[in-house]
């Protein structure tokens, strides 16, 4: 993925990530990757573990916290990030996803950023004209 | 994004603070602590914006207030306090924030700065090495089981004490004796525990931070003689709260108060704000959830001051008697009471 798929967000104490896309499954699959991005360097994630994830909300904004917070989830109790959404599928009131990665070891990969959670404040995904956009604040 | 910077009126009511008169949907005024220099620095961000929408939440009593430090937060500003009313009041785990109880712990010494520069490499490096600190860091202290964890939400800090990690003396300088009652440990999901299990006495990431300080300057000698400090003292800042199950147990919450937001009709400017009756079965369980995270922080405050202790001892050949690493105070600025 190119490297300037994602704004960031100029936030007094914390960070957040603006994304477009043409598709919603596209502008997931950026969003989780930016996420991965702001806490370590994409290119060195090797996709070398699988995992599945399923979550389930009442509304695109939602559910794209939700995806979010279970990759946080991941990280903090697995040590793992995924750099690589390869399947995603949208189902009513939700979304189950296969993602691709490996766990973090502190010899090869630097961590950027420390996010602590995925807030609702500011939370955006709306479709304009064919343009799908997201925005999301962290805590850092 | 300067152009959500709040554009309403703003008087300023003395030299030291501004009021934002109720209008709109607003059900009180917002008053915020800044003179003209602080206020200056926040008129181009969010944060007056956000004193409003706290303004807007049912049962707010007299204001919306925001202290001399604040700037954009999410939901509330950072800095920001409300007074709920008891029966027609909300709770919401937005505006206690992600790291439930993160607060700061002083403690004192009786050595000098003096004594202390000459060692003060050593002394970094063994408290780095002691106490982890950065994104994910695992502590020292045994992982917990779920027979821990039941203890140390309905104990807090006297927990880690009764392992040795500490005195109860300590208890008593410690805001609500470290403990915040009404605990529940069954309302912390196995996923907060999960985050939580390997970080007691960890620092964490972001803005917390463990600090060698020296007092610098008395202003009053009666109190800091009563406090137990004096000139050139070196003491230690601790700043950290519930670690990732803070963090979890807001996160679940969240979810469950957007839910109850709409089912009591509560209207949210944001919604970060989302909240519900403090009366509520969600707005208690919240509390009683939030109450277990706090006294998961304060335990952790407490396991780290020991580690400071053990790593002082150590490095200076003196019992901790001797070094009277006493703790000054230790006050939360992430709660609901």
């Amino acid at each position: 993925m190119a490297r300037n798929f994602y704004q960031l967000i100029d936030h007094t104490a914390d960070i957040g990530i603006e994304v477009t896309a043409h598709t919603k499954g596209e502008l997931f699959t950026k969003a989780a990757c930016a996420f991965c991005d702001l806490i370590c360097n994409l290119k060195t994630v090797r996709p070398v573990v699988e995992r599945k994830i399923a979550v389930i909300r009442d509304n695109p904004a939602h559910l794209l916290q939700a995806l979010l917070n279970e990759l946080l989830y991941l990280f903090e109790t697995k040590h793992e990030l995924y750099p690589e959404v390869v399947r995603l599928n949208f189902k009513d009131n939700g979304l189950t996803a296969v993602v691709r990665g490996e766990k973090i070891d502190p010899a090869r990969h630097e961590i950027k950023t420390g996010i602590k959670a995925v807030t609702f404040h500011q939370l955006e995904v709306k479709e304009e004209g064919g343009v799908w956009k997201a925005r999301v604040i962290f805590d850092v | 994004m300067s152009e959500q910077k709040f554009t309403g009126p703003v008087e300023r009511i003395d030299e030291n603070r501004i009021r934002i008169p109720k209008s709109g949907n607003m059900r009180v005024d917002g008053i915020v602590y800044v003179d003209e220099t602080l206020h200056e620095g926040i008129k181009d961000d969010m944060c007056l914006q956000q004193v409003a929408n706290v303004a807007t939440l049912p049962g707010i009593l007299k204001a919306s207030i925001g202290m001399p430090d604040i700037h954009w937060g999410y939901g509330f500003p950072i800095g920001g306090v409300a007074a709920f009313d008891l029966n027609e009041g909300v709770v919401s785990p937005g505006g206690v924030g992600y790291d439930i109880n993160c607060g700061v712990r002083l403690l004192r010494s009786n050595l000098t700065k003096d004594e202390v520069r000459p060692e003060l490499k050593t002394l970094v490096g063994a408290l780095f090495h002691k106490i982890p600190s950065g994104v994910g860091s695992s502590g020292t202290f045994p992982r917990l089981s779920e027979g821990d964890y039941k203890k140390v939400f309905v104990k807090g800090a006297a927990w880690p004490i009764e392992h040795g990690y500490g005195d109860s003396d300590d208890l008593k300088h410690l805001e609500a004796e470290g403990c915040i009652p009404h605990a529940d440990p069954d309302l912390v999901t196995p996923r907060a525990k999960k985050r939580g299990a390997d970080q007691l006495g960890t620092l964490g990431s972001g803005n917390h931070f463990l600090e060698i300080d020296y007092v610098a300057r008395i202003f009053d000698e009666d109190i800091a003689s009563q406090l137990g400090l004096f000139q050139d003292q070196v003491c230690v800042t601790i700043h950290c709260g519930s670690r990732g199950l803070g963090h979890q147990t807001c996160e679940d919450n969240l979810g469950i108060m957007l839910a109850a937001a709409r089912k009591y009709g509560i209207n949210l400017p944001d919604s970060q704000l989302c909240c519900a009756p403090i009366k509520s079965n969600e707005g208690k369980n919240y509390l009683s959830a939030m109450a277990s995270a706090a006294n998961f922080a304060f335990a952790n405050r407490q396991v780290i001051a020991h580690l400071v202790r053990r790593v002082f001892s150590h490095i200076f050949k003196k019992s901790e008697g001797e070094l009277g690493m006493n703790v000054v105070s230790d006050v939360c600025h992430n709660i609901a009471k």
